[in-house]
């Protein structure tokens, strides 16, 4: 998979834009609270740095935790949606965003380890 | 609504083809005869060319399908057919060795601009195959920003210009759907008129909310009210208006245990009444689960009565037929620090969040607001002059 850490960087950057302007909608919503602001920023930066690092052990260790904390994420809104009060809003571009994205950036951090492995392993 | 109507009510009619098209290529591509090798070495595409190649060709097959559900519109026809055609001649460009980034940054944005500018015209309501394909877009664009080598300078700028067009393209559909949304029915007749609030100029009432940014309704009957709708409907708002005349000033509301539900002032502050939520009561003008009011300047108006359904994913009573219809929420709970938000225009929540819709609800207004007794919203401005001319002196 020649040129992978170009594609995982590319897609961290959309996660990234992505978290930035959820970011900014819940400031709004919550009257413009800078408590929103800190966990967002820190979760942005560290994708950002992460992703440009992915051939590096720390990178792609970062990124499977993350990423692997973002599927959690959407597996607990789909169980929560099967409480009575709340049903979990399932359409397209939650599907992507909230699964295709993440398991896709994961997909190449898990890769990038295994490749490490596997060149340790020769060496 | 439960989730399978969630994710229909989404999808825009006329861009079901549009939807299906990528689906059509992908079986194209795998059962088509292959090729037998050529006695000379064919060089490997790197993956990035490689996912680019397939995310323009998606893009590609999305537009080229869209003429299928605007053929009554030949220029916006003919415009998805040659960006279709572009879209797929840099896909070849890009997979064959020659140049294609240039033109494709300029083509992506070229879309990326025209479809909020279409959204934010009301020539067309965002809704999620076009948001997906921006989604797709969006991608290819990084991978012509951000190549592979190693030009640190390059590298930044083009990071910083994708995050940009993201968080700009998502801000102006999200505010596009909002606003669509909240305008919805402005300008209609109001019970009792020829159609009573429910279909105006052909205008689609479920455009802002097939974007599902914050807002989800489900598609809305085109068939006209029977008179017993009508009765119906005038009915509950006449009930609901009679009832609620207690409520005008906000005191007795708080003094019958309504609290607000989030935001404390504003145009549209939801005040809750969670005996009446648990009350098992739908529909029920004596004891409304929630109010609307606006709080602002000093003053408070009761705008509306909020009925709300127990549960969500349950269908609910629609006296009105098409006339009185629900909405629903799609919000994030976030954890650190504990809040509340309304999901993109992505479908995204901030980080470490859980994403719910809310049960659905309806508002039966009760003062004489441009759009009549059951409009999802009115204009800020209304709201305000509404406010500073009827509103009840009030202060926290």
């Amino acid at each position: 998979m020649k040129g992978y850490p170009q594609l995982a960087y590319v897609l961290v950057l959309l996660q990234a834009g992505l978290t930035t302007l959820a970011m900014l909608g819940e400031v709004m919503v919550m009257g413009g609270n800078p408590l929103y602001l800190p966990v967002p920023l820190a979760h942005t930066v560290l994708l950002v740095v992460a992703g440009s690092n992915i051939r590096r052990r720390w990178g792609a260790i970062t990124l499977t935790v993350l990423e692997s904390l973002s599927l959690l994420g959407f597996w607990l809104s789909v169980a929560i949606g099967f409480l009575p009060w709340v049903v979990y809003p399932v359409n397209l571009t939650g599907l992507l965003t909230d699964l295709a994205l993440p398991a896709s950036v994961l997909f190449l951090a898990l890769w990038s380890l295994a490749r490490r492995g596997t060149a340790g392993a020769v060496a | 609504m439960n989730p399978a109507q969630i994710f229909a009510a989404g999808i825009a009619p006329d861009h079901i083809p549009a939807l299906l098209a990528p689906f059509v290529l992908l079986a194209v591509r795998f059962f088509r005869p292959r090729r037998p090798a050529g006695p000379w070495p064919v060089p490997e595409v790197p993956l990035p060319t490689r996912v680019f190649a397939a995310l323009m060709w998606i893009s590609a097959a999305v537009h080229m399908a869209l003429p299928f559900g605007h053929h009554d519109n030949l220029v916006l026809a003919a415009a998805f057919l040659g960006s279709g055609v572009a879209y797929g001649w840099l896909a070849h460009r890009a997979v064959h060795g020659r140049r294609y980034r240039t033109l494709s940054v300029l083509l992506i944005l070229a879309t990326l601009v025209a479809y909020p500018a279409v959204v934010l015209s009301g020539a067309e309501g965002p809704d999620q195959v076009g948001t997906a394909t921006a989604l797709v877009e969006l991608v290819a664009l990084g991978l012509c920003l951000v190549t592979g080598k190693p030009r640190r300078l390059r590298k930044v700028l083009g990071s910083l210009g994708l995050l940009l067009v993201t968080v700009l393209a998502g801000t102006v559909t999200w505010v596009g759907a909002l606003a669509q949304h909240s305008s919805d029915g402005a300008g209609a007749a109001g019970v009792g008129h020829e159609h009573a609030g429910h279909e105006h100029a052909g205008h689609d009432h479920a455009a802002g909310a097939r974007a599902q940014a914050g807002v989800l309704m489900a598609p809305h009957d085109d068939a006209p009210p029977t008179p017993d709708q009508v009765r119906g409907a005038i009915e509950l708002a006449g009930r609901t208006r009679a009832e609620l005349a207690r409520y005008t000033d906000i005191h007795a509301a708080l003094a019958a245990g309504y609290r607000p539900t989030l935001g404390r002032t504003g145009y549209t502050v939801h005040l809750e009444n969670k005996a009446y939520g648990n009350d098992g009561r739908i529909l029920d003008p004596v004891h409304p689960e929630q109010l609307m009011y606006a709080i602002a300047d000093g003053r408070a108006t009761l705008l509306s009565a909020v009925y709300t359904m127990p549960y969500a994913g349950r269908s609910a009573p629609t006296p009105g037929g098409p006339l009185t219809h629900w909405h629903s929420h799609n919000v994030c709970l976030t954890v650190l620090p504990p809040g509340f938000s309304l999901v993109d225009a992505y479908g995204g929540c901030p980080s470490f969040a859980v994403k719910v819709a809310i049960p659905s609800m309806m508002h039966v207004w009760v003062v004489d607001n441009p759009g009549g007794p059951y409009v999802d919203g009115v204009p800020d401005t209304w709201t305000r002059a509404f406010n500073l001319t009827r509103g009840v002196p009030f202060h926290w």
